[in-house]
């Protein structure tokens, strides 16, 4: 039921891809201001979850709530009434989303990437836009960088610019689809140093991501999943240092070992 | 036969003739391709399906079948058109067919995850295929875009021999403005065919 105290609330959420089930009964709430952050080995199903938060891949059973209101069906999956795209649009509206892959428009330079919704969805004229896109760009360091084409800049300058095309529009709550995933070890530092800063700034996040060190740092909670499901929720300390389940401990050895 | 002034004007208009009839016939096409190719793509199958009859008997009709029906058969159901209106709407929609299936092509091209920024944003369907999806098949699109056209005009040039060879097999059609290309094509052709012994050899193939 709709509960306005949460950010995120997922309930008993279930996705399938063919007859391959994906999530199974997942529960997650996340709070206002929190730093969640999701591990697990590849095809746990955590990058589906993300996914399925804001309804990019729409759940096939239970229900999801951003801020209160329910997002993609009305009244739960199991009614499949789904909402139209205006509706989305507006349960959408508090959530903005980093990709693994940065998915920004090419054609566009970086200010642009980072102005288009303003001057589209959200009725600024076009020096508004730009001067508020070009603060999201010096907020990530790019301030420099704001006439460029997404081809002219390394990958960690586009996942920020990424991220400030996500901040631009002053979203409630950031996702991150395995932010630095796509990225040479090198610069792997600069976007996470704009997520911490982010998360210092009382953002709420919820990231899926393989970086240990990043999660046991700036996360509030930790979230481990495998195959489909959540098997520990907990503090980064606890996860990291007494992990529970036996499934938890062997995945940590394994990036550990990976680590050296 | 030599090379005279007159064959030469008349062979300079010819080629104006066709390169503006090709002109407006190709972007009569682009005009129609596009939102044949939003059709195409709709998941709705009421939609998606007659654009698909309709690309796949363009793509597999010949030009000049459409060609008579639209200046011959036309009149009978009251379209009249003169001969090179005919020939820039018959071009038109028949190369409608093979640019909508580029332009798919295209559209398809741009990654999934531009489009899910876009509604991540808030940007509706319709704003996104305008700014962000558009803008970029037009870029992957340009090349396939310029050979089809070439194709297109080699189509259209085919189909003024055509008339040509009626000309001479009927002979009563002379004055007819349709054969107008055909008359300069037969200048020029048996100009250079003095030379080249061979009249199709040229543009044609």
């Amino acid at each position: 039921m709709p509960n306005t105290e949460h950010a995120i609330s997922a309930r008993k959420v279930t996705k399938a891809y063919g007859t391959k089930t994906v999530l199974r009964d997942v529960d997650l709430t996340v709070e206002e201001g929190e730093v969640v952050c999701i591990i697990g080995p590849s095809g746990s199903g955590k990058s589906t979850l993300l996914r399925t938060l804001a309804f990019l891949a729409p759940h096939d059973g239970g229900d999801i709530h951003i801020f209160g209101r329910e997002i993609g069906w009305n009244g739960g999956a199991e009614q499949k009434v789904k909402q139209s795209e205006k509706e989305l649009a507006e349960a959408r509206a508090p959530l903005g989303m980093v990709f693994q892959h940065f998915h920004l428009w090419p054609h566009m330079k970086a200010i642009d990437n980072v102005a288009l919704a303003l001057k589209l969805v959200h009725g600024k004229s076009a020096l508004e836009a730009e001067t508020i896109a070009f603060d999201a760009l010096k907020k990530v360091g790019l301030g420099e960088h704001a006439y460029k084409h997404p081809h002219q800049l390394s990958g960690g300058q586009k996942q920020r610019v990424a991220i400030a095309r996500a901040l631009a529009v002053s979203p409630k709550a950031i996702l991150f689809d395995e932010p630095t995933s796509a990225l040479d070890p090198e610069l792997v530092g600069e976007v996470l140093n704009v997520m911490r800063a982010l998360a210092d700034d009382g953002m709420t996040m919820v990231i899926v991501t393989h970086e240990m060190g990043f999660a046991a740092q700036a996360a509030n909670r930790v979230v481990f999943m495998d195959h489909g499901t959540i098997v520990e929720d907990g503090p980064p300390a606890e996860i990291f240092g007494n992990p529970k389940s036996e499934r938890l401990r062997q995945f940590l050895e394994t990036s550990r070992e990976r680590a050296i | 036969m030599s090379l005279t002034s007159t064959d030469l004007g008349l062979l300079i208009q010819g080629l104006g003739l066709t390169a503006w009839m090709t002109l407006w016939g190709t972007l009569l096409a682009l005009a129609l391709a596009v939102p044949l190719a939003l059709c195409l793509r709709s998941n709705r199958f009421w939609i998606s399906a007659p654009a698909r009859v309709y690309v796949e008997v363009m793509r597999g009709a010949p030009l000049v079948l459409l060609l008579f029906l639209l200046y011959y058969g036309g009149p009978q159901i009251g379209l009249r058109l003169s001969a090179p209106v005919a020939g820039i709407v018959g071009l038109g929609f028949f190369g409608a067919g093979a640019f909508a299936e580029i332009l798919r092509a295209g559209l398809n091209a741009v990654p999934t995850g531009d489009v899910e920024a876009a509604s991540m944003l808030g940007i509706n369907r319709f704003k996104c295929i305008v700014h962000i999806e558009i803008p970029q098949a037009v870029r992957t699109v340009i090349p396939p875009i310029f050979g089809q056209t070439i194709i297109l005009v080699k189509e259209f040039c085919r189909l003024i021999r055509h008339n040509h060879r009626r000309t001479h097999q009927s002979g009563q059609r002379i004055g007819d403005p349709h054969l107008f290309c055909a008359t300069v094509y037969r200048r020029g052709a048996s100009v250079l065919g003095a030379r080249r012994s061979n009249c199709t050899g040229w543009t044609c193939r």
